[in-house]
Formats: C-alpha cells, structure tokens, sequence
C-alpha cells in the first residue's frame, strides 16, 4: 500500500512535469504576451513600441513604396470625392 | 562536559551581542511603506474588540466591516495598538519606534527556536554557525526592524514550524497544544501559515504507513491540534468573528490572487506584478542573499535530493528500513527542503502576486539556512570542520563589515550575482526605508523655519516624516508645485521611465544636494534648484 501510494504520487508529479515543460512552457508564453493587453505596464510597452516604430519611420527619407503612395493617394481622392458628393 | 559549557557561552554570547547591538541601532530605521496603514488596521480591529466589550472606541478609524484591508492579520498590529493607547504614547516618532522595537523583539525569539531547530538537526558548533548565517543576511536583519507583515510571519513560521517538529517527534497533547497556539499565530499573521499545519498532517498520514498502531495511539492528539488551531485562528483573527468561514473563505480567495496593480521594474523595464515572468521570485533570491550561503545551499540541496531519491528508489515493504526517511533527522531535511521547493514552484505555477523583491517569500528564507548548513555539514565532513570554518569565516566578516558600514540601509544588499548594472535592472529602496534619512539631512542642514519639499519619486515621504522630532516635523513642508520647492528628492523608486534616465535628467536640471549611496548605488537623493 505504502510503495503503491509513493509511486502513484510520483507518476503523477511526473506527468505534471513532463506538462508543464513542454506544452505548459508554450501556453504559458502566449498567456503573458496576451496578458499584457490587460495590463498598464503591458500596454505602455506596446505604446512605446509604436514611438519606436514612428521614430525609426521618420528618420527614413521615405516612408511610403512608391506603389504604396500611388495606392493610397488614389483611395485618399476617392474617399474625398465621395465626400464632396 | 567543558566544551558543553563553552558552547552554551558562546550561543549566550551571539544571542547577547545581538540582542544589545539591536537595542542601539533599532531607532536608525526609516518608516517603511506599509507602517502607517498596518498602524491603523491595529486600531480598525481594536475599535471592534472595544465595541463588543462596550468601551469607548478610539475616533477617526474607519469600522472594520467598512475597512478595505480587513482580511489582514493584526496579531502584531492590535496589541501595539492597543500598547500605544495604553501608555499614551502621541508622539508619531515614539508609537512607530515603540512598533520597531517589538518587530525587532518577536524577530529574536524566533531566531532563538530557529537555534533549537538547527540544534535538533545538527551539531552545536553547525547550530551557531547557522544563527550566525541567519543574523549576517543584510536585507532580513534590516527589515527585522520594521517589516510587520513579512518578518513577522517569518517569525511565527519559524516558531510554528519548532513546535510542528516537536510534534512530529513526540506526538503529546502538550506539544499539540503549543504547536496549536503558534500555527494560530502564523496563520493569523498570513494565511500562508497553513503550510506548518499541513506538514503535520501529511506526515503523520506517512507515519500510518510505516506503523498503524502508532495512528490509533495518536489520533486523538492530532484531532486535539486541528480543534485547538481552529479555536486559537479565530481568537486571534477578529476579522473572523462576525462570519468565520466566509470571512476565512474570503481572505484565501483575495490573499491567493492578490490584485497589486502597481508595476515592477525589473530587467531594465516595468512589468505588471500579475504578470510576472517565472523567474522573477528566483532571482530576487539569487541577487540578494550572501553568496557563500547559497553556495551551500546547493550543495545542501543536492544532498538531501539525491538520498531521497536513493531511498524512494530503494523503497520496499518487506524491509521496514527502506523508507523515504530513516529517523527524525532526516524527516527534518525533507520538511524544509519542500517547503522551500514546492513554495517556490507554487509561487511561479500559480503567477502569485509578488512585489518589491521577494519579502512576500521571506519565510521560506529560514528553510535556505537550513539547507544552507546541511550543505556546510557535508562540506566539513569532507574537508574537516575546522578548515571549513576557516574557509568561510572571511566571507561572514566581510557580510559583517558590510553592514556595518551600510548601516541603517543593509535592506538595499546585492550579492555580486547582481552585476554592475543593478540600479538599471532592480528595484532599490521600494519601501522608502531611506526616505527618513533624507528628510532628516534638510531638516539639520537648513536653518529656515519653514522649508518647502517636492517629492519626485513615487514614495511616500509624507510618512516618513512622522519619524523626525516634532520640531523638525514641523519645519518640513511638501508641496507639489516643483518651483514652490527648496529641495526636490527621490528615492529612485516609480512607475515609469528607467530610474537612471530620470537621475541624469535631475543632475542636469538640478544641483545634487546630498545623495545616499549603497556600493555606490544612489538609494536617496536630494537636490536643489540651480
């Protein structure tokens, strides 16, 4: 009775281990990064990851494709169009 | 019989030094974050015990069922407050020192039953080597003075966990009576208490393994303790008394999931204190405790593991030797080794609320010593004792000097796993611990009658100057307009932007007054307009 209960709290501890170090550590991460929308300092982090983006974008002597600023001049004139009518 | 006599002189001696030296250093500490709200939780709770015995209650204390920190334990808190009303203490500065004084007591008779564990367990000259580790650890020999909730608990765990050994040893009502009133006294401080009790409970279902007659013999004691500890938990907790097991109910619900949405600068950058990452308790751990203690602790560690495992290996019914322990001694390995472990694994398993290091987890920090001289056993069984002790003497010097000469701010200690870059990678003075310094520095430095104070940082210094005499007190103001001020300070403690930016931009934009180091680490500073 004494090995039999010895033993079956060790297999499980050990599928719990076995768990947590390979599907439980992905899980984990994806959770953290998700939790961090819910949270002040996750989102500031993300804000300041978009002041980083901005800056770096700015420093550039352009920012648009060519393709990109024909694409998006031509749905700027259609919007303000459709405005005007 | 001489050595004997020796040796009791000399743990006479460490208890006496200690205690003297502490009885002229206790007045050296700052007011800590959570004293004045821990003061007033005192008074919620003796308002209601005045209330029930129809005295007169004490005005301008919210009730306790309107309170927001009710589910706190006042074990400490009542009777000082209860102390401070008693002998009619008004003065700011004296009630708080009054409360440092016996945070500081209840801390040494604890280390006094941490002595009797290690002496159960190991030799005299290990026993007073492992006191010796536990004084020389800089940060819990600080907040020992005015941490009055971890500490504490620490204390009273300790305690609770003597008692609980006895117990498993010798199984009386006498030892289930006093293990009932300490386990009370710890969980009445923190729920975590409940760990003492639980150890109790498992082993004594292991005992039924190894001999069922001892069960029956014993069945009754162990009801005695559950009956008892219920009892003692709700005597102690007032809290309780309207609705006990909702109200307990409650309390494990908040205190498991504790919302602190405060942030946490760690690693060069603030993260939410629920969502830490998994590694957050161990480092803290790995950072702030002497280097040579966990050095030993590894070794110690690794010890009581591997024969564990040899034993569980070797585990056979027909021979009645080959079990997970032999003896009483290595029961005691086991206890502290897991509830150091399995606390630390539920603490990352969990993503429990830590804050401002790992104080939530001090309690566990007796469990490290303990390791820690297992660990300096098998190292001078290898080595011999007297070389081992003169292998690890110049390191407990050197912690020695160290806090000595960091006085009264060894609660910033960082071991050199730490590196070069703490200020940008940890929190410093979260407590504001150092904030009475400072305030106290202007106050003796300037003559003016009246002398206005920005605060900077996020601390409450406004606290801390309930610890300055009531003249300077008075001479101090703070005002929130930064060009009202004459000095602006900071103990480097925020929620936002890295601590070493902000102080470059203060250097620049202000004259640095005075700045308090630690290693050369700026914990408090002052400045004034250029």
């Amino acid at each position: 009775m004494k090995i039999f209960v010895y033993k079956t709290i060790f297999i499980l501890v050990g599928i719990y281990l076995l768990y947590q170090f390979t599907i439980g550590i992905k899980i984990e991460s994806y959770e953290r990064n998700l939790k961090n929308f819910t949270n002040d300092q996750g989102r500031e982090k993300i804000r300041n990851k978009i002041r980083d983006e901005l800056r770096k974008a700015n420093s550039k002597e352009q920012i648009l494709e060519i393709e990109d600023r024909k694409l998006l001049k031509e749905f700027i004139t259609k919007i303000q169009n459709e405005l005007d009518n | 019989m001489a050595n004997k006599k020796i040796y009791d002189l000399l743990i006479l001696l460490v208890f006496f030094t200690f205690y003297v030296i502490a009885l002229f250093i206790y007045d050296d500490y700052g007011l800590s974050w959570d004293e004045y709200g821990e003061r007033i939780s005192g008074f919620v709770s003796l308002n209601y015990v005045r209330e029930i015995l129809s005295y007169e209650t004490y005005q301008n204390y919210p009730k306790l069922n309107d309170y927001i920190f009710a589910e706190y334990g006042v074990v400490f808190n009542l009777p000082m407050a209860f102390i401070e009303k008693t002998f009619q203490i008004d003065d700011s500065k004296k009630f708080f020192l009054l409360r440092h004084f016996f945070n500081f007591t209840i801390f040494f008779i604890s280390s006094i039953f941490f002595f009797l564990l290690l002496s159960k367990r190991f030799s005299k000259i290990l026993s007073i080597i492992g006191l010796l580790f536990f004084y020389l650890s800089p940060r819990i020999f600080a907040e020992s003075f005015y941490n009055n909730k971890d500490i504490i608990f620490l204390s009273f765990f300790i305690i609770s966990l003597f008692y609980a050994i006895c117990f498993l040893n010798t199984p009386s009502y006498k030892n289930a009576f006093l293990l009932s009133i300490t386990s009370s006294l710890a969980i009445a401080t923190r729920v975590m208490g409940i760990i003492v009790p639980f150890i109790v409970l498992i082993f004594f279902i292991l005992r039924y393994f190894e001999k069922k007659s001892d069960i029956k013999k014993n069945i009754f004691k162990i009801i005695v303790f559950f009956f008892l500890l219920n009892t003692f938990v709700l005597i102690f907790w007032p809290y309780l008394w309207n609705d006990p097991i909702n109200n307990l109910l409650s309390t494990f619900k908040s205190m498991s999931a504790y919302q602190w949405r405060g942030g946490i600068f760690y690693l060069n950058e603030y993260i939410s204190a629920l969502n830490l990452p998994w590694h957050y308790p161990i480092v803290w751990i790995l950072i702030s405790t002497p280097i040579l203690y966990l050095f030993l602790f590894f070794f110690g560690s690794c010890s009581i593991f591997i024969r564990f495992l040899k034993r569980f290996i070797n585990l056979s019914e027909k021979k009645i030797f080959n079990d997970i322990y032999r003896g009483n001694k290595e029961r005691m390995d086991i206890i502290f080794f897991f509830i150091l472990f399995i606390t630390l694994f539920l603490v990352i398993e969990l993503n429990s609320t830590l804050y401002n290091g790992w104080r939530q987890l001090y309690f566990i920090y007796p469990c490290l010593i303990f390791i820690s001289v297992r660990g300096l056993e098998m190292v001078s069984r290898k080595f011999t004792l007297k070389n081992t002790i003169i292998f690890i003497s110049p390191f407990m010097i050197f912690t020695c000097l160290w806090m000595m000469i960091n006085h009264p701010f060894q609660f910033v200690y960082f071991n050199k796993f730490a590196g070069n870059n703490i200020m940008n990678n940890f929190e410093l003075d979260y407590s504001g611990t150092s904030n009475r310094s400072a305030l106290s520095y202007i106050a003796k430095n300037d003559i003016r009658n009246k002398i206005n104070v920005h605060i900077y940082s996020v601390s409450p210094y406004q606290w801390s100057l309930l610890m300055l005499d009531e003249k300077e007190r008075k001479r101090l103001k703070f005002t929130k307009n930064i060009d009202e001020a004459n000095f602006i300070v900071t103990n480097h403690f925020y929620q936002k932007n890295n601590p070493s930016v902000i102080r470059q931009i203060l250097k620049k934009k202000y004259r640095l007054f005075k700045e308090f180091m630690v290693d050369g680490i700026p914990i408090n500073s002052i400045y004034i307009k250029n």
